[in-house]
């Protein structure tokens, strides 16, 4: 029953991409003219997976990765739920990495965001000045960025990669919002279906500053984005956008886990002797919730710390439950 | 033809558990499977385009039937989403109580307005205002953005549901005021957390009822003031009780944010609770709520209190109408109300000294705080299980007008219940009443109220436990309403086997509520001997009327005299008393009942050893009571055990002979004898039937001289002998043998004509009388005869009748040869049996399969041919496929199909022949069978190969026919059987000759 998986989690790139059937057709979408891919990852996803990246810090296991190739074969949202440090968006890193996607979109959500940021801002100050100024205004696309999901929708050839972090953080509305142009997967820009008559083809900046062309003011995605969201599971959300994604929960990294997201950052050696660290973390994880950056800060340190009682001392320090206080 | 097969998918779905509601995750999950389909995936040929892989050109139909039917094998897809927020765990919707009695929506969206006047604090961001800056550039002619501050929502609400056990009644509430806080529009965020206890003490915090991925409480406390805080709590769960709560609302308080308690207990129940607030005033530290501060009812101004006031609400729109002006700023600075003073170090509540309260006490004390309703409905609950599930439907059933979920919790608050686990009751909330509680509820119940709630209580068991088991409740109602009561054979499971797992409080409530009502004269001191009276008349009642509620009452009064101090009178109670928990057993099979009757003979032979006539009973009950056994034990299939018990009860039974009083010596030689019988068969031992004979025979010598002649005697010994024919090998010896079971047999008969019961034993008796006819070498005419009258018995005899028709008809058949009219009364016997046979009859796939067979060996018309295959299909429907018997029936099947198609040419009834043939061969046990099977076959490929379109085709069906036809021949000789091996070896040659010419 494997051979139907295209992201394996092995961590070794490879053009499986290609080999993704045509989606169902109620999620198939034909918007154009299609863009080519871009190709590189940036330092992001070094900081997230790790240096010598074939043996990537995230390994999913069976359930798991049924899942996010399902979520991949049925073009529909993840979301990641977890506890903090578990990994949950280093997810879609990964998945860029092997699958060759490219920069991998990131939106941070916060408790002011709205939907209308995360596709696109317009500078009507900065146009507005320019007019001022005397320069030329006519190239309305100029002032048009398009914003993280924005971006994702674009129709690009291949599926972009979109992390939308922290959603439970959002406003109450936000999800909601996101419901539509997730089902849908376009959304237009007022401010030139505005001026669609007099150019009818505008070219506007995306998030990583290349122009592309947008036509009539309407974006509409080819290859529906793999967007992954994810949350601490500190809320609930409405009922119609659960409906719309694929769950996936992820628990308490175990020492197996622990161990090799140590190698993949800092190196083998590091694993080998950060075996006390490492169920000392395990340990302390049983009395309140602890994440991974807090193991691997005092692995980091520890090489620098000197003797044996500073580094107990370092450990102790930061390996700190996050719920305490003071 | 994918019609059914997606309405299959589905319905395989529902019963694995998932929600298939939304079309569309159907369809995702149905188009994912397909993608996962179990053909591997080519390699994609050169030159085809990046993005287009192309669809696998499958089949859709084929491909559905690939797809796995276990839930595990699914695709990942239909694990889609759960409802977002869990539903409580124990609350069925239906039982719920009428939501009209809590305030509507409506109201409280109207009463909760008032909080649209908060202004949280000042603006933060500033926003362009492109119609403003478009109005006045165009006015002043210079270009200036116009910002204007950005009006959200700024306040977020949080809600903590209390989420310990008595506050399930109050889930509606929670869900209501969750509603209503996100409908006003207010708040830019309304979050639901549930509060919960972790196992060492400390608040956490949790999304779902369950509790589970805790967080410390500590999270919900926000140091912006930008977040409302609303509690909905009882104030009397752990949390509570142990001051932890009140530290959480302590820091909660201290922020600048408002905090408020929503308490639905009615007020007057509120100082009972452990958060108890005081009557007062509040005022308003600031323009807005947040800090305040408060000022008791009672208490002298200038005396500060220590601690932070958090308001306390009841659930009235009035309340909180008031509430939300005053902390929105709009009305006065100082109102009304209630609030509780928290403590950053608040202790636990005091306990008083260490009261053991008496029922009596608990009970006075509930029932001089309770609201009336809560009373009527405490009564109520006494004669009920205290499952929740069932005591909210009893709340609903009982009360017409809906009465809000305050009265159930004033019961569970009220000091008369504590948490119980029954077993077999993991995972449920379960109550029960402190010692003693119960009765004395029970004396202010009235019996028809009493009634309701059992009825109610056993269609609870009805609907929620599979199965069919005894429902004591069902039985406790009808014998309280004293309706007719139905005969006991009503409350038998249907099906034997371990009986569902109803929890143990089902029976015991109701046998105890049964108690109350019919043993008035419990108060009284017991005087034995009127008792004992009585208890015997019941059960002489029961022995004759059959009526179960006589039995059932019996058993209760013999269980009180019992546990009176030993005597004479007891011994013989006990003993009594056993014999009507046997009696008990047969219609509901529980195996306490049995270990019940053993110690009651073990206290009867005990201690002050009783008379020897009582010791005869005794042994004669306990030898019957190991026979039960034993049968419990054969069915089960542990034959080992069944043998010991049988052994261990002949030889109680013959001491029970010896012993016994008239009385009892016929039923113990009779018991032993049916003993010896079944031991013979289970060890194969003739030697046993010739013991149980001779003391049968001995018996029956000495019984002329007694003045009541039983059939039993001679009805059972002319059995045995016939058995004894059946099983020896001598011919002589068994015509013998068969000649004096017709005599027994014959005396048994005129005996049976006389007895109460006769009339549905005859039928059996004339059946034995008929086979030992037989046996003796008596003419046909006689045997005929009384075939005949067994037949018109057979209208009159108990039990299931499938079995003896099918015997009947088997009989007739035999003697068909010599005197051809009987096959048509086998016909007709087997007609009319299986028209009347129920479809759990396990006799009843022999008696079509007989009725088959006979149909098809006298078809002369197409339409008995057809006859025959529908009684073949239902006969081969009723077997089990692992039976042996299978494969035979549906040799028979083809061998109907392949005799229709004869007639009617239709080619689809050869088909569906020879699959039902190839069934049959792969799952015959016996090489006979078996080589009946492969002649069929061979038979029905030759029609085949005779209707074959194309030569090619032809010559196929007769190769392969060919070879069936070879394999019949050598299985038929493998089993031993010559003459068919013959038959089978001629039909190859002859076939073979065919296809060399």
């Amino acid at each position: 029953m494997s051979d139907w998986l295209i992201y394996r989690g092995a961590g070794e790139p490879h053009d499986g991409i290609d080999q993704l059937p045509t989606p169902p057709p109620w999620r198939g979408f034909d918007g154009g003219p299609v863009l080519p891919p871009p190709m590189d990852l940036d330092t992001a996803s070094v900081r997230r997976l790790g240096q010598g990246r074939s043996a990537a810090s995230y390994e999913p296991l069976g359930e798991d990765l049924e899942l996010i190739n399902a979520a991949l074969y049925l073009r529909r949202p993840l979301l990641v739920t977890g506890a903090p440090g578990t990994g949950k968006s280093t997810i879609p890193h990964s998945v860029a990495h092997e699958l060759r996607l490219g920069h991998v979109l990131t939106w941070p959500v916060v408790s002011r965001s709205t939907l209308g940021e995360g596709l696109y801002s317009y500078d009507a100050i900065g146009r507005l000045q320019d007019a001022q100024l005397g320069h030329s205004t006519d190239d309305i696309g100029r002032y048009i960025r398009l914003g993280p999901l924005g971006t994702a929708l674009l129709p690009w050839s291949r599926p972009r990669v979109l992390l939308i972090d922290e959603i439970d953080k959002s406003d109450i509305d936000l999800p909601n919002d996101l419901l539509n142009v997730l089902e849908e997967g376009e959304f237009t820009i007022p401010e030139l279906e505005r001026v669609a008559d007099r150019s009818p083809e505008a070219f506007v900046f995306t998030h990583e500053g290349e122009r592309v062309p947008v036509t009539r003011g309407r974006v509409r995605c080819r290859a529906f984005p793999f967007v992954v969201l994810t949350s601490n599971g500190e809320r609930d959300f409405p009922a119609p956008l659960l409906r719309r994604c694929l769950h996936l929960f992820l628990p308490q990294p175990d020492h197996e886990r622990l161990a090799a997201v140590v190698r993949a950052h800092l190196g083998e050696e590091a694993a080998a002797g950060g075996e006390e660290l490492i169920q000392r973390f395990l340990m302390r994880s049983l009395q309140g919730p602890l994440a991974v950056d807090q193991l691997l800060n005092a692995l980091y340190l520890s090489v620098y710390s000197g003797d044996a009682e500073t580094r107990g001392r370092l450990a102790e320090l930061l390996m700190r439950p996050l719920d305490q206080r003071g | 033809m994918t019609e059914p097969s997606l309405a299959e998918l589905i319905a395989l779905l529902r019963q694995g558990g998932l929600r298939t509601d939304d079309a569309q995750s159907l369809a995702d999950a149905v188009w994912l499977a397909r993608q996962m389909g179990p053909s591997t995936r080519t390699a994609s040929p050169e030159g085809r385009p990046a993005g287009d892989t192309g669809l696998r050109p499958a089949a859709p139909a084929g491909r559905r039937s690939a797809e796995p039917a276990d839930p595990e094998g699914l695709p990942p897809g239909l694990r889609l989403p759960l409802p977002a927020v869990d539903p409580p765990r124990h609350v069925p919707p239906t039982a719920v109580p009428a939501p009209s009695s809590l305030p509507g929506l409506l109201t409280l969206q109207r009463a909760l307005r008032q909080l649209q006047r908060h202004r949280g604090g000042a603006p933060s961001r500033f926003v362009l205002d492109e119609r403003a800056t478009a109005e006045r550039s165009a006015r002043t002619g210079l270009t200036v953005p116009v910002l204007t501050p950005v009006t959200r929502r700024t306040m977020s609400l949080h809600l903590l549901v209390d989420s310990s056990s008595s506050m399930v009644v109050w889930e509606q509430v929670a869900e209501q005021m969750l509603q209503v806080l996100g409908r006003i529009g207010v708040f830019r965020d309304v979050r639901l957390h549930r509060l919960h206890e972790s196992p060492d003490g400390r608040p956490v915090l949790a999304s779902g009822r369950s509790g589970d991925r805790p967080r410390p409480a500590e999270d919900i406390v926000d140091p912006t003031g930008r977040q409302f805080t609303l509690v909905i709590t009882d104030g009397a769960g752990p949390l509570w009780r142990s001051g932890a709560a009140q530290r959480l609302l302590h820091r909660l308080a201290a922020q600048s944010a408002p905090v408020a308690v929503l308490q639905p207990l009615p007020q007057r129940l509120w100082p009972r609770t452990a958060l108890a607030p005081r009557p007062g005033e509040l005022r308003r530290l600031g323009p807005e709520g947040g800090r305040c501060d408060f000022v008791p009812e009672g208490s002298s101004g200038a005396a500060r209190e220590d601690g932070l006031p958090v308001p306390v609400l009841p659930l009235s729109p009035q309340a909180l109408e008031r509430w939300a002006r005053w902390v929105s700023g709009a009305g006065p600075r100082e109102v009304r109300g209630a609030a509780a003073l928290v403590l950053p170090d608040h202790q636990a509540a005091e306990h008083g000294p260490e009261r053991f309260p008496t029922a009596q006490d608990r009970v006075t004390r509930f029932r001089s705080d309770a609201s009336p309703t809560a009373q009527r409905l405490a009564a109520y609950l006494a004669a009920a299980p205290l499952a929740l599930p069932v005591m909210l439907g009893v709340q609903h059933m009982m009360f017409r007008s809906a009465t809000g979920p305050s009265p159930l919790a004033e019961v569970l608050l009220g000091g008369l219940l504590s948490h119980a686990n029954p077993a077999g009751t993991e995972g449920e909330t379960w109550y029960d009443f402190a010692p003693g509680v119960r009765e004395l509820l029970l004396e202010r119940l009235a019996k028809d109220e009493a009634v309701l709630v059992l009825k109610f209580c056993s269609a609870y068991v009805e609907r929620h436990f599979e199965g069919d088991p005894p429902n004591f409740t069902a039985m406790a109602a009808a014998q309280l309403s004293g309706t007719d009561a139905p005969p006991l054979a009503d409350f038998r499971p249907s099906a034997p086997g371990p009986t569902a797992g109803v929890p143990a409080p089902f029976a015991a409530v109701a046998a105890e509520v049964v108690r109350r009502f019919t043993t008035d004269r419990r108060r009284a001191v017991p005087v034995p001997d009127e008792q004992l009276a009585a208890a015997r008349e019941l059960l002489a009642r029961y022995a004759r009327e059959q009526d179960g509620r006589a039995l059932w009452t019996a058993i209760q009064k013999l269980r009180v005299i019992v546990t009176g101090p030993p005597g004479p009178l007891v011994s013989e109670a006990n003993l009594e008393l056993a014999e009507a928990l046997l009696a008990l057993h047969r219609w509901n099979p529980d195996p306490a009942l049995l270990d019940e009757a053993d110690e009651a003979v073990d206290r009867t032979l005990g201690p002050p050893a009783p008379a020897g006539s009582t010791v005869g009973r005794a042994r004669l009950v306990r030898g019957r009571l190991r026979m039960t056994q034993a049968r419990d034990r054969r069915e089960a299939g542990d034959l080992r055990r069944a043998e010991d018990l049988l052994d261990s009860a002949s030889v109680e039974l013959d001491g029970a002979t010896r012993l016994a009083d008239e009385d009892t010596l016929l039923g113990a030689v009779l018991e032993r004898a049916r003993a010896l019988e079944q031991l013979a068969e289970i060890r194969d031992s003739a030697l046993l039937l010739r013991e149980a004979a001779g003391s049968l025979r001995t018996l029956a010598r000495v019984q002329p001289l007694w003045a009541r002649r039983s059939a039993d005697v001679p009805l059972q010994l002319g059995r045995v002998l016939l058995t004894i024919a059946r099983t020896t090998t001598d011919g002589k010896e068994a015509r013998e043998f068969a000649v004096e079971a017709v005599e027994e047999l014959a005396a048994a008969r005129e005996l049976l004509g006389a007895e109460p019961d006769g009339p549905s034993r005859t039928a059996g008796l004339l059946l034995d009388l008929a086979e030992a006819q037989e046996r003796a070498g008596e003419d046909e005419e006689a045997v005929l005869l009384t075939l005949g009258e067994a037949e018109h018995a057979l209208e009159f005899a108990a039990g299931p009748r499938a079995c003896l028709a099918l015997r009947i008809a088997r009989m007739y058949r035999a003697l068909s040869a010599r005197r051809p009219a009987a096959y048509s009364f086998a016909c007709d016997v087997l007609a009319r049996a299986a028209s009347h046979a129920p479809a759990e009859d396990p006799a009843l796939a022999p008696l079509l399969a007989e009725r088959g067979e006979m149909l098809l060996d006298s078809a002369d018309t197409e339409e008995h041919v057809t006859a025959a295959v529908d009684v073949l299909r239902g006969a081969v429907r009723a077997t089990p496929e692992d039976r042996p018997e299978w494969a035979p029936r549906l040799i028979l099947l083809g061998r109907a199909l392949h005799a229709r198609f004869r007639r009617a040419r239709d080619r689809t009834d050869l088909l569906e022949a020879d699959r039902h043939l190839s069934r049959a061969v792969s799952a015959a046990y016996d090489r006979g069978v078996a080589a009946r099977g492969w002649y069929e076959r061979g038979r029905v490929q030759i029609e085949l190969g005779r209707l074959g379109e194309y030569t090619g085709r032809r010559a196929d069906h007769l190769h392969q026919a060919a070879g069936h036809l070879r394999r019949a021949a050598r299985e038929a000789r493998e089993a031993g059987d010559e003459l068919f091996a013959a038959e089978a070896r001629h039909a190859y040659d002859e076939l073979s000759r065919r296809l060399r010419s």
